[in-house]
């Protein structure tokens, strides 16, 4: 396997971005990304999108986007409900590692606000099993919500117990310029937040918003030519039962613990010497589960790591340094591009008020539907 | 308007019909053998119409077919062979609902369907009432 880096990232800032296509955001994270890199030496586009064809109506996003960018090259979109962008860097990773490869450009975009609420809703759910769970009205913030009430009744917990995870996104999101929500929030606020899927409050709930983002990476042989080239050393995915009763055990995130593992595994890495984290948290049971998955909290306790201040970004294990879902926003399907592009600011020490010293090592998780599918990569500040 | 489909999916709406595995394991809904399994290791089953609560939400935010209702109720329900399904539940307020309570199936309206208002019916999970 050839070694992967990561050359330009850019992305655009998370918003409701009503006057501007996918195509648009597309282009702006593009442009942003190649920099002034030959556009004629990019072999392979790969695009995460999960609502595209139904928000935007527009299918066939690889060709659709590549042409519009002036590209002639390999265009596939990825898709994988929200871990679609991090499916598609795991694509881009795949092509450089196995040679087939020197140049590619992953991008991750979602337009979600071309239609009214209950459509997005509605296409959401569509990462939820279609018959068995989406047919019957379920959607992916009250599949979430299943699992919340029944780890709350498992582990005699209160709900404001998850409201930490919150609170430390929001105080994140106030330093990321690209965030959707760069304001503070604090417990008391949160715990007096109105009930979108009981138990999940509103603001243990996402906004989902637009945006892109994209990364260009390369192999060894361009590698010397990047300032601050960043590695991929680990990267994996693995996938569980869409349907949510047909898991065997509700509150373990089978998806996430076995792509974390086999990640850290390729890394030769243990858990502890991962600097910075970025999971899917759109709520805090998401978080929680995933830590727990990881093995970063025994289950039934990965609520303390957030009341002990061990994700803020002076604790041991910085989480969501960006915002998170929750204040950066929810990028449905590009949300995997975004966490890296996020972390490579964060290895290149160029994170701003948001930077965490010396953070040499950081893994990103994303998650599809409710974990169903689960893409884990770690990145390296790289010696070239 | 996907009739087919609905027709299709009658028995397991209806009837609960899952599958049985020769050494005892129930699942729903009903489907071809995974990769390795003997083509006739799961015979057709109905699943047990009682179970327990095991995890519920009331979702006041609904995607565009629900939105008319202000609030919907869904469960998870363990049945009493052991088989786990999602259902809406219906018959009760979310004051009512404790994890643990038994429940019973019902058959009930899951809505309209295409352009023709198709209703569809299937199983919902009620509160059990007293024998």
């Amino acid at each position: 396997m050839n070694q992967v880096f990561i050359a330009g990232t850019a992305c655009t800032a998370v918003r409701e971005h009503y006057d501007r296509s996918l195509l648009d955001l597309a282009l702006e994270a593009l442009h942003g990304a190649v920099g002034s890199l030959d556009p004629s030496l990019i072999q392979a586009l790969y695009v995460g999108n999960a609502l595209g064809d139904t928000l935007s109506e527009q299918s066939q996003l690889g060709a659709y986007i590549a042409g519009a960018a002036g590209l002639n090259c390999e265009a596939v979109r990825v898709e994988a409900a929200g871990a679609s962008g991090a499916l598609a860097l795991r694509q881009g990773y795949l092509a450089i590692a196995s040679g087939q490869a020197d140049v590619v450009v992953v991008l991750g975009v979602e337009k979600a606000t071309d239609k009214l609420d209950a459509a997005l809703q509605a296409a959401l759910a569509l990462g939820l099993d279609g018959e068995l769970e989406r047919a019957l009205g379920l959607t992916l913030t009250g599949a979430w919500a299943l699992l919340m009430q029944r780890y709350l009744h498992e582990y005699q917990l209160p709900a404001t117990a998850f409201a930490p995870f919150a609170v430390n996104a929001h105080a994140n999101g106030a330093g990321n310029r690209h965030a959707l929500y760069r304001f503070a929030i604090n417990a008391q606020k949160w715990a007096n937040a109105g009930q979108i899927a009981e138990p999940l409050n509103m603001l243990d709930c996402s906004t989902v918003a637009d945006g892109a983002a994209a990364v260009v990476l390369v192999s060894q042989r361009y590698a010397r030519e990047i300032a601050q080239p960043i590695a991929i050393v680990g990267s994996a995915t693995s996938s569980t039962n869409v349907a949510l009763a047909q898991r065997p055990d509700l509150l373990w995130l089978e998806a996430a613990a076995a792509s974390g593992n086999n990640a850290l595994q390729q890394a030769k890495l243990k858990r502890d010497a991962i600097n910075i984290i970025e999971l899917s948290d759109p709520h805090g049971i998401a978080a929680a589960l995933s830590l727990e998955a990881l093995g970063y909290a025994e289950r039934g306790h990965a609520t303390q790591l957030a009341a002990e201040g061990v994700i803020a970004k002076d604790g041991a294990l910085p989480l969501a340094t960006a915002g998170g879902y929750k204040a950066r926003g929810d990028v449905g399907g590009a949300t995997g591009v975004y966490q890296v592009v996020e972390l490579v600011a964060q290895l290149r020490g160029q994170a701003g008020a948001n930077q965490i010293a010396n953070a040499k090592t950081a893994l990103a998780q994303c998650l599809g539907g409710v974990g169903a599918t689960a893409v884990t990569h770690i990145l390296q500040v790289a010696e070239v | 308007m996907n009739l087919p489909k609905q027709w299709r999916l009658k028995g397991q709406r209806y009837r609960l019909e899952g599958q049985r595995h020769s050494d005892g394991r129930v699942r729903f809904p009903a489907q071809p053998a995974k990769l390795g399994e003997a083509s006739d290791a799961w015979q057709p089953y109905q699943l047990a119409n009682t179970g327990e609560l095991y995890s519920w939400t009331a979702q006041r935010s609904n995607r565009n077919e629900f939105d008319h209702e202000p609030i919907v109720l869904v469960g998870m329900i363990k049945l009493a062979d052991g088989c786990m399904i999602t259902a809406q539940l219906t018959d009760c307020e979310p004051s009512e609902l404790q994890i643990g309570m038994a429940m019973e199936a019902v058959t009930r309206s899951w809505g309209k369907v295409g352009d023709d208002d198709l209703l569809v019916y299937g199983y919902k999970f009620r509160p059990k009432l007293a024998d």
